[in-house]
């Protein structure tokens, strides 16, 4: 099952990168996908998550600084990544104080390129 | 005297910094790693994403408030003299501050051996390093640093018996064997964090706790058969064999497998159709834990 490989990437994510607490896969335009969450509201941080994306790209076209990378909030408590997965979804990562941002961003990489390959359309079928 | 073996190549070279006096950091290399600040040989500061910081400690446990934090680190910013300031300011006094940095640098090296040290690099300190916010000064002994963590490291051995390693994740026992009247505050801490999810670093991170503290708790709560060992990530879908091993052995999608294209209306035309996929994935199952901890931060808050 598609949702069962990716709720797979999130549990692996946040086995292998230290203080990632939550995650979630959702469309580009917010719609939840699939989500790894033990306190916030899955649907919730989809949505939010999709507007901080849109504002993210919308400021890096408008600085010229080039393609977004992703999207970093950082709080007293901890952190919140966003990564877009092609143009079609968005991986949110939460992450407390002691994150390891700079592993996360190396591993979160490949997930999202596999979460591409899980998401995206397939081929269609003949009719 | 410390068995090499509990700190690996970090252990002869911090000693090997003492002799040399050395001024700069030591990168440990590791999952995760971290990092040894040292001035003159003497460490006055670590950090790792594995245990938690003076800040987590000082903030988590309710010592200090965020807003007291956050002023006297603001002013204390251009002199770099945030102890000096949290003294003035009646938050923390100066044995408060001494006591809470030998607390993270000690649990900081704990966590560092915990995980294992595959190598560690020096980067001698430049003009313009910057310091860390709250350093220990004069710095703590290496040696006296290796012979306390090599203290832990084979506590931490004894608690594998029981099931508890830095990866394992907790859960409450299903049948409690004994009952006890009167937890420690710290265990009311622990047993309230714990659901299933958490490694004893995020019990740490979300009490305010030294990890080392926070493991010998767990292990004692787990040999009373109040707490017990986790499944691991995925465990649950762990009997489906290679298939779900995780991103190296993740399952191909079969075309046309969740027969979505025979359950959904004909696709309006011009609309979204990756979108229109996404959505069409099965309806969001309830994640682990998620109904056992509601109001937990406000807990780790105290």
């Amino acid at each position: 099952m598609s949702y069962e490989a990716v709720l797979a990437e999130l549990l692996a994510l946040r086995e292998q990168v230290t203080g990632v607490t939550e995650t979630a896969v959702a469309a580009v335009d917010g719609l939840l996908v699939a989500a790894d969450t033990e306190i916030v509201r899955p649907e919730v941080i989809s949505a939010l998550a999709a507007a901080a994306l849109g504002l993210g790209k919308r400021t890096g076209y408008e600085t010229g600084l080039g393609d977004l990378r992703e999207v970093v909030i950082r709080c007293g408590r901890g952190h919140v990544v966003v990564y877009s997965i092609r143009d079609e979804g968005l991986l949110v990562v939460v992450g407390d104080e002691g994150l390891d941002v700079a592993r996360l961003h190396v591993v979160s990489r490949k997930t999202v390129e596999r979460l591409a390959g899980l998401l995206v359309e397939e081929t269609p079928r003949p009719a | 005297m410390t068995a090499p073996e509990d700190t690996g190549p970090l252990g002869p070279e911090l000693l090997r910094c003492h002799r040399e006096n050395f001024t700069g950091l030591l990168h440990v290399d590791g999952t995760p790693g971290g990092s040894l600040c040292l001035r003159d040989g003497r460490v006055i500061a670590a950090a790792t994403p594995a245990a938690p910081g003076p800040e987590v400690l000082l903030l988590r446990s309710g010592r200090v408030t965020e807003q007291e934090w956050t002023s006297a680190y603001d002013s204390a910013l251009p002199s770099g003299r945030l102890a000096a300031e949290l003294a003035e300011r009646g938050v923390l006094g100066a044995a408060g501050v001494e006591a809470l940095c030998l607390l993270a640098i000690a649990d900081a090296t704990f966590a560092l051996a915990a995980h294992g040290v595959r190598a560690v690099l020096r980067e001698p300190a430049r003009p313009d390093t910057l310091p860390p916010p709250l350093p220990l000064l004069p710095g703590m002994d290496p040696a006296r640093l290796l012979r306390e963590t090599s203290r832990r490291v084979r506590a931490l051995a004894g608690w594998a018996d029981l099931g508890v390693t830095v990866r394992v994740r907790p859960r409450p026992a299903t049948t409690v064997r004994t009952h006890r009247i009167a937890p420690d505050r710290i265990q009311r801490v622990i047993v309230g964090a714990v659901n299933g999810r958490r490694t004893p670093r995020d019990i740490a991170f979300a009490a305010g706790r030294g990890l080392y503290v926070v493991m010998r708790e767990i292990a004692r709560l787990t040999e009373e058969g109040v707490l017990e060992p986790g499944a691991p990530l995925g465990g649950a879908s762990a009997s489906d064999g290679a298939e779900t091993e995780g991103p190296g052995g993740l399952p191909r999608r079969r075309r046309g497998a969740s027969m979505i294209n025979e359950m959904l209306p004909r696709p309006r035309v011009g609309g979204p159709l990756k979108l229109r996929r996404l959505r069409a994935l099965p309806p969001l199952q309830p994640s682990v834990g998620s109904e056992e901890e509601n109001g937990e931060k406000k807990e780790g808050g105290e």
